[in-house]
């Protein structure tokens, strides 16, 4: 095994700490009693109090939240039907268009996705507001729930599946009874994923929206723009506490999950 | 299709195809068609359309070629993208090998999760930690006047360096994984043979483990350079009224001047220019599209 030189052991120090600082700073600041955001003023918790009772910023969260719900549970339907699509239909004709459509969005710049989609609501004639922001978002991560769900896929015993068939299992019933639950933790963290992409979004929210939606990214950047008030350093923090939970809980659960799998794989080997 | 027929049965499987492959065209690539139709047509007030007005023309590319001072935020933009794709490449290359080589695998995944969070906080937050760090009355002044190495505060947001602070917090780890993905699937021993043989710690890196980590080191930057050029929240927190990045002006475009025509074919080049870099830095580190994609 290599050893920690020193060289090494300040690297990581130094990235670490580059990471967290900012982060940490802002959640230090939102305990500030002062007025202004930057200068320190003393110990207080003040802002807390105060974002509970700011009906803008309430209404904005509900509205960001019934989105990525919304969103998010539309994307993993969709972006698993496209996983399996990809991952299980071999070579079919218009499959290289087919991949190309489901990975564009990855790569595409924010401000492309959210620009087309605007003037394709444009020239619809279709109303913008909360369900025209749904649709671009579940349009932009049902992406990225494909492709975790697809490296799931990849990675799992077809044998399974085709010895259900051989059993007399219908297709369908292999599916939801076989292949569902093998792949579901996959499944599982596309759905947060999608869900924690669209509640960040700023960029194709705000080109999609329209009267009376506004989501809770917006808010924060208007205010950020327009002069701030340390609630804004409140409800930051607030965010950054739900995104850090989620993760948390997410990579427990992957991890369990992985450890019970090949538990089970080395019983089965072993023929138990 | 006769063996996905035999597994999924005719109707789940054609009802997967269609759905999802109807979505994508809708909102996928009927959109873009749209966008490249926009960026052709004239601005016209409503009464006017159709009329004899209503034609295709290459004004709106030409609005761009015309104007010294969008070619010049254009060829901006791109020099400071590259510059912060040069920083991000420089910081994690060191760090990608210590947690793919170095540390225990064990700890490595602990280390990951540690690194994720803070990819998991929303671009916007983490502009903004750096508004109120660089900030004129800021921590970070405050410090530096606290061990007194100034005696009066620093205007960090002026010019692109707030930007490019901004860039390099917002996107490193996009940098960061696919190189580690690529160190990590290098064979160790052949770091050792090269060591054993006598080869220098810098000899090893240039001629063993870079060579090895090019697809990755080729996404990463290609990752890094898109998110940068089409970034819109970083440019308009941190950056001041003499610093402006592209997306500003597609953005001025589409919300101030209302001109959607215009700021169609802005957002065209834009896609044009990530093209060109993407297939030049594929010729540069010499990989193809499908180790990228990896």
């Amino acid at each position: 095994m290599r050893r920690l030189s020193i060289f090494n052991v300040v690297s990581l120090t130094i990235g670490f700490v580059f990471l967290y600082l900012p982060i940490i700073l802002l959640v230090i600041y939102s305990f500030n009693a002062g007025r202004s955001v930057a200068v320190w003023g003393g110990w207080s918790t003040k802002w807390y109090s105060s974002v509970f009772e700011n009906q803008q910023l309430l209404a904005a969260s509900w509205v960001t939240l019934k989105v990525g719900v919304l969103s998010a549970s539309v994307a993993t339907v969709l972006g698993t039907l496209s996983a399996l699509a990809l991952a299980r239909f071999g070579r079919f004709k218009g499959r290289t268009l087919f991949s190309a459509m489901v990975y564009a969005p990855l790569v595409m710049p924010e401000v492309i996705t959210g620009l087309s989609l605007l003037l394709l609501f444009v020239s619809l004639n279709i109303d913008r507001g909360f369900w025209t922001i749904v649709l671009s978002h579940i349009t932009f991560t049902m992406c990225f729930v494909a492709v975790v769900v697809q490296s799931r896929l990849s990675s799992f015993d077809r044998s399974i599946e085709e010895a259900a068939l051989d059993l007399g299992c219908t297709p369908f019933m292999t599916f939801f009874r076989i292949t569902l639950p093998i792949i579901l933790p996959a499944v599982i963290s596309g759905w947060m994923l999608a869900f924690t992409l669209s509640l960040d979004d700023f960029v194709i929210a705000s080109f999609t929206t329209g009267p009376g939606a506004t989501t809770l990214p917006m808010k924060i950047y208007s205010d950020v723009r327009l002069g701030i008030k340390p609630e804004i350093n409140a409800i930051c923090s607030l965010m950054i506490a739900v995104v850090t939970v989620t993760v948390m809980i997410a990579s427990v659960m992957t991890k369990r999950q992985e450890v019970e799998r090949e538990r089970a794989e080395r019983l089965a080997v072993a023929g138990r | 299709m006769q063996e996905l027929i035999r597994r999924y049965g005719i109707g789940l499987s054609v009802v997967m195809a269609a759905m999802t492959a109807f979505w994508l065209f809708a909102l996928v690539v009927i959109p873009n068609l749209v966008l490249f139709k926009f960026s052709f047509r004239v601005y016209l007030p409503v009464d006017q359309l159709g009329g004899p007005n209503d034609v295709y023309t290459l004004k709106n590319y030409l609005t761009f070629f015309t104007s010294p001072i969008h070619i010049n935020v254009f060829f901006t933009t791109i020099l400071y993208s590259s510059l912060v794709t040069g920083i991000c490449l420089m910081i994690t290359y060191p760090l990608a090998y210590v947690l793919a080589k170095v540390l225990k695998p064990t700890d490595t995944a602990t280390f990951f999760l540690i690194l994720l969070i803070p990819l998991w906080v929303s671009e916007i937050l983490r502009s903004f930690a750096w508004f109120i760090i660089l900030s004129n009355q800021g921590p970070l002044n405050a410090l530096l006047m606290g061990i007194g190495l100034i005696d009066k505060p620093i205007r960090w947001i002026s010019g692109y360096q707030s930007v490019i602070i901004g860039l390099v917090y917002a996107y490193i780890l996009f940098m960061l994984f696919p190189i580690y993905n690529a160190i990590s699937a290098l064979d160790t021993n052949q770091i050792e043979a090269s060591e054993d043989l006598g080869a220098s710690m810098w000899r090893t890196h240039w001629r063993v483990v870079i060579p090895h980590s090019k697809p990755g080191i080729a996404s990463g930057c290609v990752m890094v350079f898109m998110l940068c050029a089409g970034s819109v929240i970083v440019p308009s927190t941190l950056a001041s009224t003499s610093s402006r990045w592209f997306t500003e002006i597609i953005q001025q475009w589409m919300f101030e001047g209302l001109d959607w025509n215009v700021g169609s074919a802005y957002a065209f080049l834009l896609l044009a220019l990530c093209i060109v870099f993407v297939s030049l830095v594929m010729r540069l580190l010499n990989v193809r599209l499908v180790d990228i994609a990896k």
